[in-house]
């Protein structure tokens, strides 16, 4: 058997075990062996690309929102199995507006302060302390958040926010090693859209 | 303005290998090897509610039920989303409508087969519908004459290290985002979802022979992609 001959019926029983002619070939040959083991390792290392990805925030909120609109959600305590939309938490609608403001304004402010000019690392020192003084703060509204919402919802809120807030220090550890990289301000600036989108989301989730 | 590039955190690391994603890149390592997989889909989701007691409090329009099942397999129906599309924007759009037609339907839910199994079929019709509309051709005609250049090259002499063990996911994403449409449809079904050719042939409308033949052409130009960019990395100053 040669190569050719192999490697024509490889589509066929390269997920299976060869036997026969093809199996003593595999054997022997060492270049079709490679090829198999190749093949093989790529078949196996596909996997990790399976539930790899996260989708933004975004997508929830727009499932949320065309939920509502269809009428297909009802809330939790209703009675009588009429339906009624879930959107039911209006009270705290300002509050979840502030936060979401001052998050995408706090990152306006940073992605202002930076790309205004091209600061020398040593000036820039100073804005980064204050940028890493507020996880304190930062936290605190997060937990005031995360209380407010039932525990089915706070583990998952949890994550989120803990994904959130890294992307932000990934970002803005960043520009503090390199005041100058655009992309890392725009990255920064999306992270906090993100958060507020992320808190927007738990706000209307409240009980 | 910004640029869109991220429009999902865990996306991120796929438009540049610069410093400040390096964490984030074993953030991703050790999220894709443990979480939204369909193991994970059967535990308990927070506190209270699992997979079934969602389903059921789902059928009757609960909100925080349609939560904890989107939250429990958004990962897998997005990523499928992803490969399949290779653009954030469009896979974002396509898992949105993957789960509001599971939310529409699931009333009709009757567990003859396993949830994340009609979710999955779902979210891949409503992909390979969008790529028709495209006018993509999700499989290639079986009897196509490949110029030269795209028929995968058979392997007669001269070896070159193998690739086992050396595969990163970076460069594996990378990889098959290059395939054409056709090779990557079956690929990301059977090699990334584990669909068997007979479930592939019958989902995009192909013979089973056709399936595995698109599959091991795949597979080598998948070699071929991995072994010029792993050439690449190590003539790099």
């Amino acid at each position: 058997m040669t190569c050719t001959d192999f490697q024509n019926k490889l589509p066929d029983m390269i997920d299976g075990e060869a036997a026969g002619e093809h199996a003593a070939h595999l054997k022997a040959c060492a270049v079709c062996s490679d090829l198999v083991a190749d093949l093989r390792a790529i078949s196996t290392g596909a996997k990790v690309l399976c539930a790899a990805d996260e989708p933004s925030p975004r997508v929830w909120a727009n499932i949320q929102r065309a939920l509502e609109v269809e009428g297909l959600v009802r809330t939790p305590r209703q009675a009588g199995g009429v339906l009624i939309p879930a959107r039911r938490h209006w009270a705290p609608a300002w509050l979840v507006a502030v936060a979401a403001l001052g998050l995408v304004g706090f990152g306006i402010l940073i992605y202002q302060n930076r790309s205004a000019q091209p600061i020398p690392v040593a000036k820039e020192t100073p804005a980064i302390t204050t940028v890493a003084t507020e996880p304190a703060a930062v936290a605190d509204d997060d937990q005031q958040i995360l209380a407010q919402l039932s525990p089915a919802m706070r583990t998952t809120y949890e994550n989120n926010l803990k994904d959130v807030n890294a992307f932000i220090k990934d970002a803005e550890e960043s520009l503090a090693q390199n005041p100058n990289d655009e992309e890392a301000r725009h990255f920064l600036m999306d992270a906090y859209q993100q958060k507020a989108t992320v808190y927007e989301l738990a706000m209307d989730r409240t009980q | 303005m910004l640029t869109g590039a991220s429009k999902s955190f865990r996306a991120l690391p796929k438009a540049t290998c610069k410093p400040y994603n390096k964490k984030l890149l074993s953030r991703i390592r050790l999220s894709a090897a443990g979480k939204g997989n369909l193991a994970g889909a059967s535990k308990k989701q927070g506190e209270q509610l699992s997979e079934a007691e969602a389903i059921e409090r789902a059928k009757s329009g609960d909100a925080e039920a349609f939560e904890v099942l989107y939250n429990l397999h958004k990962r897998r129906v997005y990523s499928l989303c992803l490969r399949m599309t290779t653009n954030t924007a469009e896979a974002e759009d396509l898992t949105q409508e993957a789960f509001l037609q599971l939310f529409r339907k699931i009333g009709t839910f009757r567990g003859e087969s396993a949830f994340s199994t009609w979710l999955h079929r779902m979210a891949v019709n409503v992909v390979l519908m969008r790529l028709r509309k495209k006018g993509l051709q999700l499989v290639p005609i079986e009897e196509t004459v490949e110029t030269e250049e795209e028929a995968p090259k058979k392997e007669l002499g001269g070896q070159d290290p193998i690739l086992a063990g050396s595969i990163d996911r970076l460069q594996m994403q990378k990889a098959v985002d290059s395939l054409p449409p056709g090779y990557r449809t079956i690929f990301v079904l059977h090699d990334v979802e584990g669909y068997e050719h007979n479930e592939i042939a019958e989902i995009v409308g192909c013979s089973i022979g056709n399936s595995k033949s698109q599959l091991h052409k795949a597979r080598m130009k998948l070699r071929d992609l991995l072994k010029t960019s792993r050439t690449e990395k190590v003539n790099r100053p």
